[in-house]
């Protein structure tokens, strides 16, 4: 199958839906057409790789080639983005129309370039190619962030922007000059491509490569994720939750396993200093997510809490840690998902978006809160949810490594998660409402339905970590021979 | 036999048939005669410059004699990869912009003032080529001072009656540097009794250096950098684009600092030798530190602009700092860099200003702040304004990545790496004037009434304008065939 189709048919896509911008109905089932059929080809590319073979695109200048292949990294990012695509594009369908938005064409368009784009980054076969994507990605999402056109959503968007440009085209762009100088070339290979650099250099280029990719939301450059939630929520959703920073953690694992290699990753003594950084990150982030009432930004604080998981399991750089990461980006993506089509939900049910008003809205909404304690606890990584085996696979990686310190930062972290997360259905469900609220039962169920699906594959996984570990154990064996 | 002998006499051709065609349009003074023949020597002379490409592909010259003198007493014309890569690109943006100087898009002119309009876009033309093709040092001279006076008129033909004043200041720097160009080539000729450039370099290279060579370089590289608009010397530079009517921004654009720079790689590489102007003389860490300037600079000032066509004049100023840079490395990889950077801005340059054009001339105004939602109602300009910004940053998948991918990779080979931080700097410093834009046209709230600015667009605007995004699109996706001509161009200067 041709690795083509799936990041060039959302494209394509978006041009359908703007031909058919006058139809309402017809654009709208395109949509999610569009989406079902992506994970369609997905799933045969799933099926059918072991050839591994580079699809050669154009090659823009000798030695610059907008190639892709196929590897378990990308296949775990591409699916996990894939499958959540369709159930966000039936939420946002319903969110939008609920919401009169005037401009649903622009929205779904833009959606689906930035989908094309999070799957030209899975697919990518070289840095040049995955920085390409990496850049329509980061402006495919601006207009999408700046939607409601509010002076607030423009000073959002220029801190979006202005992050995600000052780190990719500064950091990550001259560290990829550099690669693409001193390495042996810009493919992504198993085993690295900077043989034979010097201990400064590749120094050098981890500190660059990991505050480079901006999307990770990793401190001090993690600003413009909060900033990013005036957009509406499918945008949080999708694309803040899942498609955009996993592009960032992705890219980020990508470049330790396949440019650096992991004998030189443990060999860079500037390392012990960038985890800690990440590890730091995850304590503080969790420590400003307690302190906010807007649900929205308590999700965000926690989505950079847990992306610098991702960024702590890439640089331990061994095997538990790379099944970690890999894992955490799908166990992550569900959980968090559904906390954002639960905001949003809510949002649109009762116009409530601050924690302290959330008393007593169980009652009214049970589906909605039983979906967000459910993924509240995958998040924590507390059994039965998915969210438990990354975050062992993530503490075996930091046992491997002797960093007992690192297990404690796991732990406190996954406490906080509880405290922060948890603690809202719990007032759902159990707080006494406010006087005069007896509202209809439960939204429209094409909002509702999204969500509780998510919820429930966030559950599944708890069950069904054997089937990524075995697509994950090839790569594995391949870092550690 | 008659079409072969047409064919030996490309290169003067080049030259004369703008030359002649200049005259007849005043002679025949009809508005319509002065538009179609304008466009239709483009497109021949673009045409011209295919075939001589094709003739001295890949590594070939030739050599023409004026009038059958043999070289260092007659006047030589010389063709080679150089040659033919600076034609086809002044030569191509030429074609679009004049085409889209038939539009409508700035009427002015009685009947009178529009044939002598074209009469000076022509000799305008005729001298750019001319500098390019001549082998003649003195030559250069006259060549470039006809382009330069036709310029002045050009410019001096737009709208707002500043265009007076910002011609008359680009008169008096022009005429600065034209003078200084000219004390350097009176000097050389003093010193080495010839005005041929082979020659020249021949004869240079045999005395050595001397006082009076220190000073033809001085002067040289003073008075060419004031027409190259490099970074302390470009004060003409937005004014003149600012306020010339829009059809010749687009030209000047993508021709006149071009030219300049072919000129400054002549005499530097061939005719001083490298050796020279940048071994024993410190050129290169002057130019450098100007370029540098440059491109971190000139951004900002953009950023700051309250007008859509003196804030996209900036972007020339800082682009050509990237030339520059390649320029001064002084390595066959470097000069590629620089001479596809040169034909990469220059398509990006064209497509912006005839889009900015279509933009002010549907509006009515170029102030930035009215342009509020413009994007709504004027689509294809805006998104190429958009996609030729993207081009400008250097956004992967462009033609500005391309160039400055190379341009950064001819750094780090020759062993100045550190370069590639204020490349990348400047890029980055190019986001900012280029978003503000975008904010505006697409974000903020309509100023105008933008019903009444609805008006279609017309066959002369759309066609040279999606003909030159889609050139630069192709070569932003597809660099092989601009890298290999760049290569040879290169490679043919250093070799000759």
């Amino acid at each position: 199958m041709s690795l083509f189709v799936p990041v060039f048919l959302p494209m394509l896509g978006a041009l359908a839906l703007v031909a058919l911008r006058r139809h309402r109905p017809l654009r709208d089932a395109a949509l999610v057409a569009v989406g079902v059929l992506n994970l369609l080809v997905l799933t045969i590319i799933l099926l059918d790789r072991g050839g591994g073979e580079v699809q050669v695109l154009a090659e823009i200048i000798p030695g610059l080639s907008l190639a892709f292949h196929v590897e378990p990294l990308g296949l775990v990012f591409a699916m996990t983005s894939g499958v959540l695509w369709p159930l966000t594009s039936i939420y946002a369908i319903s969110y939008l129309r609920a919401g009169n938005d005037p401009h649903q064409t622009r929205f779904h368009a833009l959606f689906c370039v930035a989908i094309g784009s999070a799957m030209g980054i899975a697919l990518a076969e070289n840095l040049f190619t995955l920085f390409l994507f990496y850049e329509t990605l980061t402006f495919s999402t601006w207009p999408l962030v700046t939607h409601s056109r509010t002076r607030e959503a423009v000073l959002a968007g220029r801190i979006y922007l202005g992050v995600l440009l000052l780190t990719s085209l500064m950091f990550l762009l001259f560290a990829i000059v550099l690669v693409g100088n001193f390495g042996e070339s810009l493919s992504f290979t198993p085993g690295g491509v900077l043989g034979d650099v010097s201990p400064g250099l590749s120094a050098l280029l981890l500190v660059l490569f990991t505050f480079g990719i901006g999307k990770t939301a990793i401190m001090p450059f993690h600003r413009w994720l909060p900033n990013a939630m005036v957009a509406p929520a499918p945008v949080s959703a999708l694309l803040h939750a899942v498609a955009v920073v996993k592009a960032g953690v992705f890219t980020i694992l990508k470049v330790c396993v396949y440019i650096f290699g992991f004998d030189l990753m443990n060999d860079i003594g500037l390392r012990d200093a960038l985890i800690w950084i990440a590890a730091l990150t995850i304590l503080l982030a969790s420590a400003i997510a307690m302190r906010q009432d807007d649900i929205k930004a308590r999700l965000a604080y926690s989505t950079v809490s847990q992306l610098s998981y991702i960024v702590l399991g890439a640089l331990m750089a061994n095997s538990y840690a790379l099944v970690g990461s890999a894992m955490h980006i799908t166990m992550h993506a569900f959980g968090k998902i559904t906390l954002f089509f639960c905001a949003g939900a809510i949002m649109v049910f009762s116009g409530r978006k601050y924690v302290s008003e959330m008393d007593g809205l169980g009652r009214s909404m049970p589906w909605t809160f039983g979906a967000f304690l459910v993924a509240s606890l995958s998040i924590a990584g507390l059994p039965p949810s998915g969210g438990l085996w990354s975050k062992w696979y993530l503490a075996l990686g930091a046992l491997e490594l002797d960093q007992v310190a690192l297990l404690a930062v796991l732990m406190i972290s996954s406490l906080l998660n509880v405290y922060y997360l948890v603690s809202i259905p719990v007032r759902a469900f159990f707080l006494p409402a406010r006087a005069g609220e007896a509202g209809p039962l439960e939204n429209r169920p094409a909002m509702v339905i999204p969500l509780v699906v998510t919820a429930a594959v966030s559950f599944l996984l708890f069950f069904a970590a054997g089937e990524l570990q075995h697509l994950l154990a090839g790569l594995t064996r391949e870092v550690a021979s | 036999m008659r079409d072969i002998a047409v064919l030996d006499h490309l290169p003067i051709l080049q030259v004369a048939v703008p030359l002649l065609a200049a005259p007849l349009c005043v002679l025949i003074g009809h508005r319509g005669f002065s538009r179609g023949i304008t466009v239709l020597v483009a497109a021949g002379m673009f045409l011209i410059s295919l075939l001589l490409a094709g003739q001295v592909y890949p590594d070939g010259s030739l050599h023409y004699l004026l009038g059958g003198w043999p070289a260092p007493w007659g006047i030589e014309y010389r063709v080679d990869m150089l040659t033919v890569a600076i034609l086809l690109t002044i030569n191509l943006v030429n074609l679009i912009a004049s085409m889209f100087s038939i539009s409508r898009s700035d009427r002015k002119f009685n009947r009178r003032g529009s044939t002598a309009f074209y009469a000076s876009w022509l000799l305008c033309v005729a001298g750019l080529n001319g500098m390019v093709v001549t082998n003649d040092a003195f030559n250069v001279f006259v060549f470039l001072e006809i382009s330069s006076l036709s310029t002045y008129v050009l410019i001096s033909c737009g709208r707002d009656p500043k265009s007076l004043l910002a011609a008359y200041r680009y008169l008096i720097m022009g005429a600065v540097g034209a003078t200084f160009i000219l004390l350097s080539i009176g000097l050389l000729y003093m010193q080495a009794g010839t005005l041929n450039i082979t020659d020249l370099s021949v004869r240079i290279a045999d005395q050595g250096a001397s006082r009076t060579m220190i000073m033809a370089l001085v002067f040289f590289v003073v008075g060419i950098a004031i027409k190259c608009g490099i970074m302390p010397f470009h004060d003409w530079l937005p004014n003149a684009y600012c306020y010339a009517p829009n059809t010749v921004t687009a030209l000047l654009s993508g021709t006149a600092t071009k030219v300049a720079i072919y000129v400054l790689l002549r005499f530097m590489h061939d005719l001083f030798s490298v050796g020279y102007s940048l071994g024993e003389m410190p050129i290169d860490l002057i130019l450098l530190a100007c370029a540098i300037a440059g491109m971190l600079i000139a951004p900002l000032i953009a950023l700051r602009e309250s007008s859509l066509k003196r804030m996209f004049a900036w972007p020339s100023v800082a682009q050509i700092s990237y030339v520059i840079v390649g320029v001064c490395l002084g390595t066959e990889q470097g000069v590629a860099a620089a001479l596809l950077h040169v034909f990469n801005h220059s398509v990006v340059k064209v497509m912006v200003f005839i889009a900015v054009g279509i933009l002010i001339a549907r509006t009515g105004t170029d102030r930035i702040k009215h342009l509020g939602s413009v994007a709504h109602t004027h689509r294809l300009a805006s998104y190429v304004i958009l996609f030729g910004g993207l081009g400008l940053i250097g956004i992967p998948g462009t033609v500005g990545f391309v160039s400055k991918w190379v341009l950064i990779n001819a750094a780090v080979e020759q062993g100045s790496w550190w370069l590639s931080i204020p490349i990348l700097l400047g890029s980055l410093t190019s986001v900012s004037y280029i978003w503000r834009i975008v904010e505006i046209l697409w974000a903020k709230p309509a100023d105008l009434d933008l019903d009444r600015t609805r008006s279609p667009i017309t066959v002369a605007e759309w066609l040279p304008l999606v003909a030159i995004a889609l050139v630069t699109l192709w070569f932003g996706l597809n660099a092989s065939l601009s890298m290999e001509l760049a290569a040879l161009a290169a490679s043919s200067l250093a070799g000759g």
